[in-house]
């Protein structure tokens, strides 16, 4: 371990993870390009490279991706990359609220404890830890998807029906193309572009991009800018003070994170929705979720870092990447002749020990440079807005096109976009139809293969035996209960309040 | 009559059309369509929870929620949709005229749409932002990444 340190403390060891740094500073902040392209794109700069340096600039690029797609998602509500759509719920309000700096930093540190956390579960704790993921099948990635959707409670906004009925579109659209089954075409329309289905970057920066740039538009005679800039000196420090004064908030957020980042096929999307969900849960004064609380960008930001070097663990351990960003960084090794697996510790053990040190020197690089970047970032929301609006068009339309070079994902992106735009007005909230677009892949595939597994045994055997379906079974009906009872309470509360109210004009009237 | 407008009215509507579409559309197979049936079904089920509620609330004669477009919000609607009319045009004619040329232009006209105070310098910041932004976009996207964007079709060597 010790050996790797030093390896991966070598002058072009740090220099090459700078570079990917840097690389991963531009894809994660560009809607559309996503740390899965990033890294593929850089796969062949590593040839030319030692092994070791080609993956830490690949590792690098892949944690700073984490960060950076949070700062389109809290400036201007557009996450960078699927896994900052949680961020966006606070990071976005936070901006409007004049506190855009505070957010970029808050993402920036969070990212770089959840960096911390994860690469150290990589370094020390890789094999007690994939242990526990072995025992997910089909049937518990079903539960831990349904367990996902329950955060639907806390972004539903005023109603919970609205709310379980935006989660259920985003599933019916995320179900559109080939069926995971037998391969059968599903609300195609006879249309062949739409046999492969939505596409997940397209489909996101169509449900929060567009429907924002049309808002801005909307409030252009109003407003000229998006939100006030309010540069503060010392604003880094006060940040990372406000973080750290969650302990607890940031651990949970940080296990929460590294263990789903160790599920293959969950990542760090599903980990930063989880950790948001369970941050809105175990907080005492839940009110300012989703208006601006500072814990709902921390909640997310910590997970989805540390769910990047978590999904490198079984890929070292079982040769079975975490994530796909994982799996090009497979890819590479194997361009290399290096096999991930049981059998690189053995071969080459001080590769291994040094990648896991590149993944936590990365979150310190990406750190610094967050730190610097941010009051210059935070710019972006000095653009006036009859500049603004049309260039987010501009990179939405570029996002949708450049993650499959399809001009038809840019139509769905546009049409799904003016839908969204059109039902906000009828109450609904972006959130939960992200959600459900985001869990749909996640979720089907998981239903179908349990039901095959089913017809050899039973679905009760399947989905309601074993000790960890039990356990996510009882976090749903948990969840699903305390969000009905936060409901009532909220309720009661206002009309306790109403009631007040009025028999004080009463009073006052009598008077 | 007016109840018609009514937001959960309108809701229900939607949620009708969706989980109607994804059910009409299943077959028999269901490995293949218990997913999107199950949304579907949870889609109408909440529609006919709405409209149940809509119903309450006329039987104890409560007030409708209707969907109004306030006088002051027509001139920024009436925005939205000239900047939405811009983009599907750009969508179109990007074919015709490549990809770069048609965002500059769409960049452009949107631009001064949305410029209010259209002086000599706004309308200059105008064009001189979106062709700079074309021109970096231009090399990030084409010689970073490598994404082949479309090319013009009605005059074939312009990007």
């Amino acid at each position: 371990m010790i050996e790797g340190l030093m390896q991966a403390l070598t002058p072009s060891y740090l220099l090459w993870l700078t570079v990917g740094v840097m690389m991963g500073m531009i894809v994660g902040t560009l809607p559309g390009l996503t740390a899965t392209m990033g890294t593929a794109l850089l796969v062949p700069f590593t040839f030319a490279l030692e092994p070791g340096a080609g993956v830490a600039m690949l590792g690098g690029l892949y944690v700073c991706a984490m960060f950076s797609d949070a700062i389109p998602a809290c400036l201007v509500n557009t996450p960078g990359t699927p896994a900052a759509m949680a961020t966006a719920f606070d990071g976005h309000p936070m901006t409007l609220a004049g506190r855009g700096q505070e957010a970029i930093v808050a993402s920036c540190f969070s990212s770089f404890l959840g960096t911390i956390f994860g690469a150290g579960c990589y370094l020390l704790l890789a094999l007690p830890m994939i242990t526990i993921a072995l025992m997910f099948g089909p049937a518990e990635f079903f539960w831990l998807g349904i367990f996902a959707l329950t955060i639907i409670g806390s972004l539903a906004g005023d109603s919970i029906m609205k709310g379980l009925a935006g989660g259920a579109i985003g599933l019916l659209i995320s179900a559109v193309g080939i069926s995971h089954a037998n391969e059968v075409a599903r609300f195609t329309f006879g249309v062949p572009e739409l046999r492969g289905g939505v596409s997940l970057v397209a489909g996101l920066i169509g449900i929060f991009a567009v429907p924002q740039v049309f808002s801005m538009v909307a409030d252009l005679r109003r407003k000229e800018f998006i939100a006030e800039y309010n540069p503060k000196r010392g604003e880094t420090m006060k940040t990372i003070i406000k973080v750290l004064a969650h302990p607890v908030h940031v651990v949970r957020s940080a296990v929460i994170g590294a263990f789903i980042g160790i599920l293959p096929g969950a990542g760090s999307v599903v980990a930063a929705v989880v950790s948001y969900n369970e941050g809105v849960r175990w907080a005492k004064d839940k009110s300012q979720f989703g208006k601006g609380d500072l814990r709902g960008v921390t909640a997310s930001e910590i997970a989805n870092n540390a769910a990047a070097p978590a999904s490198m663990i079984p890929l070292v351990t079982l040769g079975v990447p975490g994530s796909s960003p994982a799996a090009v960084i497979a890819g590479a090794l194997m361009l290399r002749g290096l096999n991930p697996g049981p059998e690189l510790f053995q071969t080459d053990g001080t590769l291994v020990y040094s990648f896991g040190w590149s993944l936590m020197i990365a979150g310190f690089v990406t750190f610094i440079l967050g730190s610097l970047f941010a009051p210059l970032l935070v710019r972006i929301i000095r653009i006036p807005l009859k500049l603004l609006a049309p260039l987010i068009m501009f990179l939405a339309v570029i996002g949708a096109y450049a993650i499959r070079n399809n001009i038809f994902d840019v139509y769905i992106m546009l049409g799904i976009g003016v839908f969204v735009f059109l039902i906000k007005r009828l109450g609904f909230h972006p959130g939960p139809i992200g959600l459900g677009l985001i869990l749909g892949p996640i979720i089907e595939p998981s239903l179908v293969q349990a039901l095959y597994i089913a017809d050899a045994s039973s679905i009760g055997k399947i989905f309601f035996t074993g000790t960890i379906n039990i356990i996510l079974i009882a976090f749903t009906v948990l969840s699903v209960a305390f969000v009905v009872w936060a409901r009532m309470k909220e309720r009661a509360d206002e009309r306790r309040d109403m009631s007040v109210e009025g028999k004080l004009a009463t009073a006052d009237e009598t008077e | 009559m007016q109840r018609l407008m009514d937001r959960d009215v309108l809701t229900a509507l939607v949620l009708f059309f969706f989980g109607g579409v994804a059910i009409f559309a299943a077959d028999s197979d269901i490995k293949n369509w218990i997913f999107p049936l199950m949304a579907a079904y949870l889609l109408i089920g909440i529609a006919v929870v709405l409209v149940g509620g809509v119903v309450f609330r006329a039987i104890m004669k409560q007030l409708p929620d209707i969907v109004r477009m306030a006088p002051e919000d027509r001139v920024p609607n009436f925005d939205v949709f000239v900047f939405f009319l811009i983009v599907l045009a750009y969508m179109f004619v990007m074919h015709g005229l490549g990809f770069w040329l048609a965002s500059f232009l769409m960049l452009t006209l949107t631009s001064i749409y949305l410029t209010l105070d259209k002086t000599r310098s706004n309308i200059r910041l105008a064009v001189v932002v979106p062709l700079a932004s074309c021109i970096v976009f231009y090399l990030v996207f084409l010689h970073l990444f490598y994404v082949p964007f479309p090319k013009a079709t009605w005059w074939p060597g312009l990007t």
